[in-house]
């Protein structure tokens, strides 16, 4: 793991007026978790397997064709629920990092901004979905701090990805647009030039914890001492 | 038209994250009454909600599963007790939906309500927001733990978050679930169309 120091930090939804907010040091997965990972997880815990998993907490496309004998060990895990994925880091005495402290670390310094990184961030998105099959950790991006794969390899889980489309904004405006308050319509970025963060935004409020897709995979987190 | 690179570069995005999206939708819609047939078997379906086991605490402070609301028809939102900007508006949707109903309609359904805030509403919290609502016997308000707050609402689809003035930000969603729990309607917004819920519900 890497341990990320505390420091503050000004998320993507985050009105001019609002303060930054606080993130408290913590420790992240340097990868994203593996079929491997997630196969000795099912073998220990077999409420986990495919068959004994209820629909309401993964969809029929949980684990569907994952190899979950894998032979190496650096395929990317994807196919996995949100509900299956908190379920994994609790068994490893973790946790999923929350969104802020996953954007902050995909952000830091904005490192994903430099024109060459956003270059390859962007044609990522613009991959078709087949090609993220198999995907090989470490075949991603390194960020300065040392964690892989944050971009460029695949969507990733965070602990409150439903807290995404929602932010004060919406209410504080006007008393009409506080009844549309719902869903999708009230998303307002303070830099809506960062095309691959609004992406991410979008992504996740599209989800429910039950979903899975063959891009949507997930790393762990872990409060530091 | 000619469009800019800036402009194709976004219809681009667009398309990407809009492909990205269509193929994570893969579950199949529900037959409402598959459910029966379980529900008589004495188990629950694998997508019903009371798949959760996690303890919540009502208006009276009794422990409560939510499994334990099976059996009849739940209209469920989730809310806060301490929120004057929309909350109010979902419980008096509610209430007006529970008064459009036949009177078999109002005896086979409940009226749940969920809180976000597990600091705040405690029951006695609970209790002064269905005074103050003037909410009938066929609600049940609920308090949890946080962990269970975002799994159940993760489950419905409902968005929400913590803001620095202690306030919640949170989806306005009304959902149907079954005797079953398993979710047969849902309506975003306010303006809950009575008709819609009343002819899901068994006459």
């Amino acid at each position: 793991m890497v341990l990320i120091p505390s420091n503050s930090f000004r998320p993507f939804d985050l009105k001019k007026e609002q303060k930054p907010v606080f993130i408290k040091k913590f420790l992240i997965d340097t990868y994203p978790i593996s079929t491997a990972d997630f196969a000795a997880f099912i073998a220990k815990h077999p409420q986990w397997k495919k068959e004994n998993v209820p629909a309401i907490k993964a969809d029929t496309g949980y684990l569907k064709n994952v190899d979950l004998s894998p032979r190496q060990n650096n395929i990317v895990m994807t196919q996995v629920s949100w509900y299956a994925a908190r379920a994994y880091c609790a068994a490893e005495g973790k946790r999923l990092p929350t969104l802020y402290e996953w954007e902050y670390v995909a952000t830091f310094n904005k490192w994903d901004a430099r024109p060459q990184t956003n270059e390859r961030i962007l044609s990522w998105f613009g991959k078709p979905n087949a090609m993220h099959e198999g995907a090989l950790i470490g075949s991603g991006l390194v960020s300065p701090q040392g964690v892989h794969d944050l971009h460029g390899l695949i969507w990733e889980w965070v602990d409150d990805f439903n807290s995404s489309t929602v932010t004060g904004d919406s209410r504080a405006d006007t008393d009409s647009e506080s009844n549309l308050f719902c869903g999708a319509t009230t998303l307002s970025g303070s830099d809506l030039r960062n095309y691959a963060t609004y992406m991410r935004y979008g992504m996740r409020s599209s989800l429910k914890g039950n979903y899975t897709g063959h891009n949507l995979g997930f790393r762990c987190a872990k409060e530091a001492k | 038209m000619i469009l800019t690179k800036y402009a194709r570069g976004w219809l681009r995005l667009s398309i990407a994250i809009f492909l990205a999206v269509i193929s994570l939708y893969c579950g199949k819609p529900k037959d409402p009454h598959a459910d029966h047939a379980a529900m008589a078997a004495g188990q629950v379906s694998g997508a019903s909600l009371y798949q959760f086991h996690d303890k919540f605490t009502d208006q009276n402070g009794k422990e409560l599963m939510l499994h334990e609301l099976s059996g009849k028809y739940v209209v469920v939102a989730m809310f806060y007790a301490t929120c004057t900007a929309i909350c109010p508006r979902i419980a008096a949707e509610m209430l007006r939906l529970e008064k459009n109903l036949s009177a078999s309609q109002r005896a086979r359904t409940r009226f749940v309500m969920i809180s976000l805030d597990h600091e705040r509403d405690n029951p006695a919290a609970l209790r002064k927001f269905i005074d103050k609502m003037r909410l009938t016997d066929s609600f049940t308000l609920l308090s949890g733990k946080s962990e269970s707050i975002r799994e159940v609402a993760a489950a419905l689809g409902i968005n929400y978050k913590k803001l620095d003035n202690g306030e919640y930000s949170h989806s306005s969603l009304f959902t149907l679930l079954s005797p079953g729990g398993e979710i047969i309607l849902q309506h975003a917004g306010l303006s809950v169309s009575v008709e819609n819920f009343k002819a899901k519900i068994e006459p």
